[in-house]
């Protein structure tokens, strides 16, 4: 098979127009899915209460429904029926208006809120339950306890899990597509099509997929290094 | 200063605490003795808020609580004039020495940067940690970390220090610098409850000795009332086990 090096580069170039939006979706989802997924994980681990069962409900669906499944369910069933209960109580909300960022961007943060609580929940375990206690003995909010002292330790604990999360993220928002959102996967898709040339498409995204999550991969080893050196955990 | 009245605890159906009575003056070194389980840490922790009290009053600077339904407001006045030093010192790993004792000062107490290090470091020097003060804990001796514990309790000038078993975790070589220090805080009038089974410790330093077992205060008194003309049979028992026999009188 010979393969079309001038595609290759004009698949390049039109893909390139996918970055910013693979970029902003990984950011995003990161910046909502980490700090609640902390939220989740310390809900849970306490046990007790109405909440803490909801979330662990809400986590067993999640991991146990492929991400396709999600989507079909989030992206396409479930405006249907909001849009009819809507129609029924005269609301005039027009759910199909919503854009499929907004979707994409809700999916996968919805994910990946359960995808960290759980990786959370080992770290946060792992620290000594007396450093919060010595927290709240010197004075400080059970906030300010988990903030500076317990949740630090856990991030560092579980660093390698959470480089894999981070990837497996780039990998699943992919599936945008799916949700009409044109990042780098769609591009790739329609230029293929567009050109019947899908092998050089798909072999132009697998390289940036690559890179970008040996990039990830390459910044977590550095930060488990320094935190190794410098904190001595 | 500080009097607890009546306070009970239960944890599912273990009563652990039946109704303990104590009181502490200011200045008074308080020792509690007692068998494993009779519930020493949970009533320093009740005091401390760590664990709710399930009823009992508490009168601490003048002030009453009720240490079931005391409020956010009054837990934290409380905690930020009281001290815990932990069975197995429970330094925050993340940080240095130095960090481990401003953290009280800078972040419960809002006091300025600057200041607080100098407040931290002069507790450190005062329990003979001063060089390892940009050590994270992972590198010290169990001994060194619990010190590093007391600078921490020590630093924020609490009118308290709530200790359970400081040296109980250590290895024996390692307890005598610790009591040293604790001795040292005797000397200086700070006032303390102390819980550990060092009896000689306890006889040097303590002004008042209170005997724990099965949740509830069996008796008390000071150290030569205690350890040498006990009342009650269940303190000669414990004491039996602990002290060789031809040490005290019956
Ligand atoms: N959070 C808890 N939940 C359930 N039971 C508890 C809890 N904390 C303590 N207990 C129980 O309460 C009892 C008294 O514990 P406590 O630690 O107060 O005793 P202690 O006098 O300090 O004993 P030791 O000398 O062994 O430290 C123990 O039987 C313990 O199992
Ligand atoms: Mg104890």
């Amino acid at each position: 098979m010979k393969l079309d090096h001038n595609f290759i580069k004009n698949t390049f170039i039109a893909v390139l127009a996918g970055v910013p939006v693979t970029f902003k979706l990984i950011l995003v989802v990161l910046l909502f899915s980490i700090p609640l997924g902390v939220v989740v994980a310390i809900v849970r681990m306490n046990k007790s209460g109405v909440l803490s069962k909801i979330f662990s409900v809400y986590v067993s669906f999640i991991r146990g429904t492929p991400a396709m499944v999600q989507i079909y369910l989030l992206y396409n069933a479930l405006p249907v029926v909001i849009m009819r209960f809507f129609q029924e109580k005269g609301i005039g909300i027009d759910v199909y208006g919503i854009k499929g960022m907004t979707y994409a961007y809700f999916i996968l943060t919805a994910t990946y809120i359960a995808v960290m609580s759980e990786s959370f929940r080992g770290g946060l375990s792992a620290v000594d339950k007396g450093q919060l206690e010595a927290a709240k003995s010197i004075g400080l909010t059970p906030f300010q306890g988990y903030y500076r002292i317990v949740i630090p330790q856990a991030m560092a604990n579980i660093l390698p899990v959470l480089a894999n999360n981070v990837t497996g993220l780039v990998k699943m928002s992919s599936l945008v597509f799916a949700m009409s959102v044109f990042d780098i996967t769609a591009i790739a898709k329609t230029e293929g099509a567009r050109h019947t040339t899908y092998v050089e498409a798909y072999l132009v995204i697998a390289v940036m997929y690559i890179t970008l999550n040996l990039t990830i991969e390459l910044i977590f080893k550095l930060l488990e290094k320094r935190i190794k050196e410098y904190h001595a955990l | 200063m500080l009097e607890l009245k009546d306070v009970k605890k239960s944890f599912g159906k273990n009563r652990i605490l039946k109704g303990v009575d104590i009181s502490v003056n200011k200045g008074d070194v308080v020792v509690i003795l007692g068998p494993s389980g009779s519930g020493k840490t949970t009533l320093l922790r009740t005091i401390n808020f760590l664990e709710r009290a399930d009823s009992g009053t508490m009168i601490f600077d003048g002030k009453t609580y009720d240490m079931k339904r005391a409020g956010k407001k009054e837990v934290n006045f409380v905690r930020k004039n009281t001290a815990f030093v932990f069975q197995n010192y429970c330094l925050f790993n993340n940080k240095t020495v130095l960090q481990n004792v401003t953290e009280g000062l800078i972040i419960g107490r809002k006091v300025p940067k600057a200041e607080a290090e100098v407040k931290a470091k002069a507790a450190l020097e005062k329990v003979g940690m001063l060089d390892y003060a940009d050590y994270y804990p992972s590198r010290l001796s169990g001994g060194m970390q619990q010190r590093v514990g007391i600078a921490r309790a020590v630093a924020v000038s609490p009118d308290i220090i709530l200790f359970d078993e400081p040296t109980s975790a250590l290895d024996p070589e390692l307890v005598g610098d610790v009591l040293k220090v604790i001795r040292k805080l005797a000397k200086e009038d700070i006032t303390m409850i102390v819980v550990t089974h060092e009896m000689s410790f306890a006889e040097d330093v303590a002004n008042k000795v209170i005997f724990m077992a099965d949740g509830v205060v069996v008796e008390e008194g000071t150290p030569e009332e205690i350890f040498y003309r006990p009342k009650e049979e269940r303190t000669r028992q414990f004491l039996s086990r602990i002290i060789p026999v031809d040490n005290y009188v019956i």
